[in-house]
């Protein structure tokens, strides 16, 4: 931001899911927001209808609401049969996005891209940014997603633009159409008790809001224009990104309890008899959060993405924010079935509060994934058979099987980015809003 | 039954434990003599008293006694008076025939009596199994007078921070009635007190013996997370035994959450309510919030592991590690926990001893009994996704910091070996593709002095090819400039200056 004036945003696909936890969470803070897109559902901001692929409607609202910096989330929902609708929008619309951002001389373009551009139905172990997505995509969707991701980067200080992509994996929570609805059909069948694979899969989640706060960091922070790196020179860190580099990152504490070690240095007076200076002193380090008796040694590996060796190959330095793409999740990866039945749990204690259907003391079933995939295909042919696509698919197979979780190190280093909310906290969030929704009694 | 009567019984019951137990015993015995003469100058098996001390470390300590002797040099003797000191304190803490106001000075001034000449106690009760150290306890204070000062200053200054930690805790009890530990900040405290700080004391002591890093003494949470690991598992699994002498170490901020509380029974009260069989559901919700707060110091467990040179001191701090995660494994979702003192199965343990060799190995040890507890969670209990996040957190150490997709060389000398087949080894590929590059933008560089850095500079173009396209048009320019210039020349002498003309 110029001399600390505030920016005015735009958010793209603002009506839509986490498009309309991005314009609260801007509200909540002052700022000014307004809103693009293809229908309106809120009417508490300046809402500008129109389709994304036209340029003029895009410009039209850049010029009149004054934005600064846009936040572009619209996408047609992850599963549909049409391919054609996901490149218009995805790609041509983002290229227009991009094309009126630089006519109306906007500076910053936040994208919303999607962890799922780098999957290919194999295991994503602690990707980080680095791992290039695969030749061919898994779908339609993610294809288009991650075309529209090289555009945003492209267009990276472009006529004064400077633009950042962030991909979230698994989005969820109050308002969610997707993750829930499944779970939801999955619970009302009554099939809660079928497991596919030996479910020692970890996978990533997202609550929204804290995807949400990553998109303000990201905006907040993508301020300048890195330097190219010079790959002739050794590499040379600033104090700042030195910094950066060696601070102590623990593991997300949200869900299991964060405490902090007591240390004959810093620690609770506890049941203490007389406080002496000494002991007075200590006791004032343990509930003072920024008080560290040594830093913690960081180790990393020759593979580890931020180490010497991985930053001094980049063209363009990961530890700034324009022209950057950053996994952004919840850092709090579960094995996938235990995602799945503690949300059926939690609808349990809603929907069957006495435990009359005993959908969850039913004995498990447990078959292998080569089985899950024999099963899927005659789903699959069954669907075509009647005309209509069966639930239950291959894709759905390799989706509850695979591993699935990724390194968000980058973003909380550079953008500052920590989860706000814990899984099993988010989880709850969603299943109290689903409950007043009135989801369809049984 | 004799020991071998019962390893023969093994070899029909449990085939496997057989087989683990003979290879343990013939392959991977312990095997330091520390009586041997030309260990005499580090193990001080000639003096009587030290001698007398290795005795009482075998008699106090269960586990301990064989990874201390294992050792390297003098640190074995360092670490064998160190543990006597503690074990000395902590017997005369944990005496309920000792009444508070005898208890309160012996407790607060056992540094100094420690290193007492001639100082003994007796005043024991006649059923505390290790009053024998303290009635010889000038043995100890004689051995440890004989340190260098090091090593003696640090542990006489461990023994004074844990006993008036020791003593606060006891005092409280004993005089406000309050038995129980309040709050998970409480039992964090007091396992500081009795663990933590034991982790403190060897972290410094392993700096000062020069052996490991001479920071890895001031790396207080990480050798505070070693002790609470260890003896967080402890108070689980003696809960029986703790129990039953009226001793409670389980935090009532976990044990009296009323949503573990199973058809309207409400929160638990006391903790002797847990070993009711009707509240048994009820306990093991209690049991598993506890599994799940001894988790939380697992990753740093394993950092702390991973900072370690000395594979003698390795073992010493790995082990208890593993046997802890397998205790814990023991004990998760097991209602015998609440019947009985349960342990691990001497051969589970044996098993674990080889393989604790290396700090990839024992990640991958805990990533395995991380899965073993998961698949035993029931999603009715309240901790359910909790244990998932937190063998989550174990499984995403092993990846980030030992990556599965590269694979240790089977021979020494060979480089590791990528698996193809991990998608990680796509940027393996566009790491050594970068890296071919740059080597050629150096040479470049070097070979055209300048030209060429140039071109690389200006960030447009660089990879090699278009560099040298850059330079084919440069010299397809100059050429036909030369070219021109002649033929021009040529055409003014002929036209020009043609004598006709």
């Amino acid at each position: 931001m110029a001399s600390g004036s505030k920016d005015v945003y735009l958010v793209i696909g603002g009506s839509g899911f986490l498009g309309r936890h991005i314009v609260n969470a801007l509200l909540a803070r002052g700022d000014s927001v307004s809103v693009f897109d293809i229908v309106q559902r809120y009417h508490d901001v300046p809402c500008y209808t129109g389709d994304i692929t036209e340029q003029d409607s895009i410009s039209e609202a850049l010029n009149k609401s004054g934005t600064t910096c846009i936040i572009h989330t619209a996408s047609p929902p992850h599963g549909l049969d049409d391919d054609v609708l996901y490149w218009k929008v995805n790609v041509e619309g983002t290229s227009a996005v991009i094309a009126a951002a630089i006519a109306n001389k906007v500076q910053k373009l936040v994208f919303t891209s999607s962890a799922g551009i780098v999957f290919d139905g194999s295991n994503i172990i602690g990707a980080d940014e680095r791992l290039p997505a695969p030749r061919k995509a898994m779908d339609a969707y993610n294809e288009s997603k991650a075309k529209a991701e090289e555009v945003v980067l492209a267009a990276n200080g472009k006529s004064g633009l400077l633009t950042v992509a962030l991909r979230p994996a698994g989005i969820y929570g109050p308002g969610d159409r997707q993750v829930m609805q499944g779970l939801y059909e999955v619970y009302n069948r009554g099939q809660t008790h079928f497991q596919i694979g030996d479910n020692t899969n970890l996978f990533d989640w997202s609550y929204v809001e804290n995807v949400a706060y990553a998109h303000l960091l990201a905006a907040d922070k993508l301020v300048h224009l890195g330097p190219e790196r010079d790959p002739l020179e050794p590499l040379s860190l600033s104090a700042e990104e030195a910094d950066m580099l060696d601070r102590y990152l623990p593991p997300i504490r949200l869900s299991t309890g964060n405490h902090r070690i007591p240390t004959s240095e810093a620690r609770p007076p506890g049941p203490v008899l007389r406080q002496s200076p000494e002991s007075s002193r200590v006791t004032q380090n343990f509930y003072d959060h920024s008080f560290q008796h040594q830093p913690r040694p960081i180790v990393r590996t020759k593979f580890d993405a931020l180490s010497e060796t991985a930053l001094s190959r980049a063209k363009t330095s990961p530890l700034q924010v324009a022209g950057q793409v950053f996994f952004i999740t919840n850092c709090e990866p579960v094995y996938f079935w235990d995602f799945t039945r503690y949300v059926w749990n939690e609808l349990d204690k809603i929907v069957d509060p006495e435990g009359k259907e005993q959908r969850l003391e039913k004995r498990r079933i447990v078959f292998p994934q080569s089985l899950g995939y024999v099963f899927a295909s005659l789903a699959e042919f069954w669907g075509w058979l009647r005309g209509k696509p069966h639930m239950f698919t291959r894709f759905r197979v390799a989706y509850s099987c695979g591993v699935r979780w990724h390194n968000i190190e980058k973003a909380r280093r550079v953008l500052g980015y920590e989860p706000q909310v814990g899984v099993e906290e988010g989880i709850k969030r969603m299943i109290s809003v689903c409950h007043k929704l009135h989801l369809p009694r049984l | 039954m004799s020991s071998s009567e019962s390893l023969l019984k093994l070899l029909f019951t449990r085939p496997g434990d057989f087989r683990t137990l003979i290879q343990f015993k013939f392959f991977h015995e312990f095997k330091r003599d520390l009586s041997a003469i030309h260990e005499h100058p580090t193990s001080g098996w000639d003096r009587r008293s030290m001698r007398r001390c290795w005795e009482f470390l075998d008699m106090t300590s269960r586990s301990f006694s064989a990874v201390i002797k294992e050792l390297d040099g003098d640190l074995a003797r360092v670490i064998c008076i160190f543990y006597l000191v503690l074990r000395g304190l902590d017997t005369i803490e944990d005496d309920m025939t000792i009444p508070d106001p005898v208890k309160q000075p012996v407790l607060r001034s056992f540094h100094k009596h420690t290193v007492t000449p001639g100082w003994t106690f007796d005043g024991s009760g006649p059923g505390e199994k290790d009053r024998q150290l303290l009635v010889e306890y000038d043995v100890v204070v004689e051995e440890l007078n004989r340190l260098p000062p090091q090593y003696r200053d640090v542990i006489v200054e461990i023994c004074e921070k844990m006993e008036n930690g020791m003593a606060d805790f006891a005092h409280k009890a004993a005089t406000t009635g309050e038995i129980y530990l309040e709050k998970i900040e409480d039992w964090d405290l007091y396992c500081h007190y009795v663990a933590g700080l034991v982790g403190e004391g060897l972290s410094r002591l392993l700096s000062a013996s020069g052996k490991e890093q001479p920071w890895l003494g001031d790396q207080l949470e990480l050798s505070n997370s070693m002790g609470l690991f260890l003896q967080k598992t402890n108070i689980i699994r003696d809960y029986r035994e703790d129990t039953e002498q009226r001793r409670y170490f389980w935090p009532k901020e976990i044990w009296t959450r009323e949503e573990y509380s199973v058809n309207g029974h409400g929160a638990f009260k006391e903790m002797e309510e847990m070993y009711v069989p009707e509240n048994e559901k009820q306990a093991l919700w209690v049991l598993s919030g506890l599994v799940v707060d001894v988790l939380r110091h697992a990753p740093d467990c394993l950092d702390y592991l991973r900072l370690l040179k000395n594979q003698s001191v390795f073992n010493f701090c790995a082990i208890p590690q593993v046997m802890a995660i397998a205790t814990l494994n023991l004990v998760f979702m097991n209602p015998q926990t609440f019947q009985r003192n349960i342990k691990i199965r001497k051969a589970e343990a044996a098993g674990l001893i080889m393989k604790s060799t290396n700090p990839r190995d024992i990640a991958y040890l805990f990533r395995d009994y991380a899965r073993r507890i998961h698949v035993k969670c029931d999603p009715k209990d309240p901790s359910f996704l909790k244990v998932a996040i937190s063998c989550g957190h174990i499984e995403m150490w092993c990846e980030l910091n030992y990556p599965s997709f590269v694979s240790v060389p089977s021979q020494p000398g060979q480089g590791p070996v990528i698996d193809p087949n991990d998608r990680r080894s796509a940027v393996i590929a566009l790491d050594e593709k970068r890296d071919k590059e740059l080597l050629e933008i150096q040479r470049l560089a070097k070979a055209t002095d300048g030209k060429v850095k140039d071109i690389v500079r200006s960030g447009v173009k660089t990879t090699t090819k278009e560099t040298h396209w850059d330079l084919i048009a440069f010299m397809v320019f100059a050429m036909v400039a030369v070219l021109g210039l002649g033929l021009g020349i040529s055409w003014l002498v002929i036209n020009k200056l043609s004598p006709d003309s």
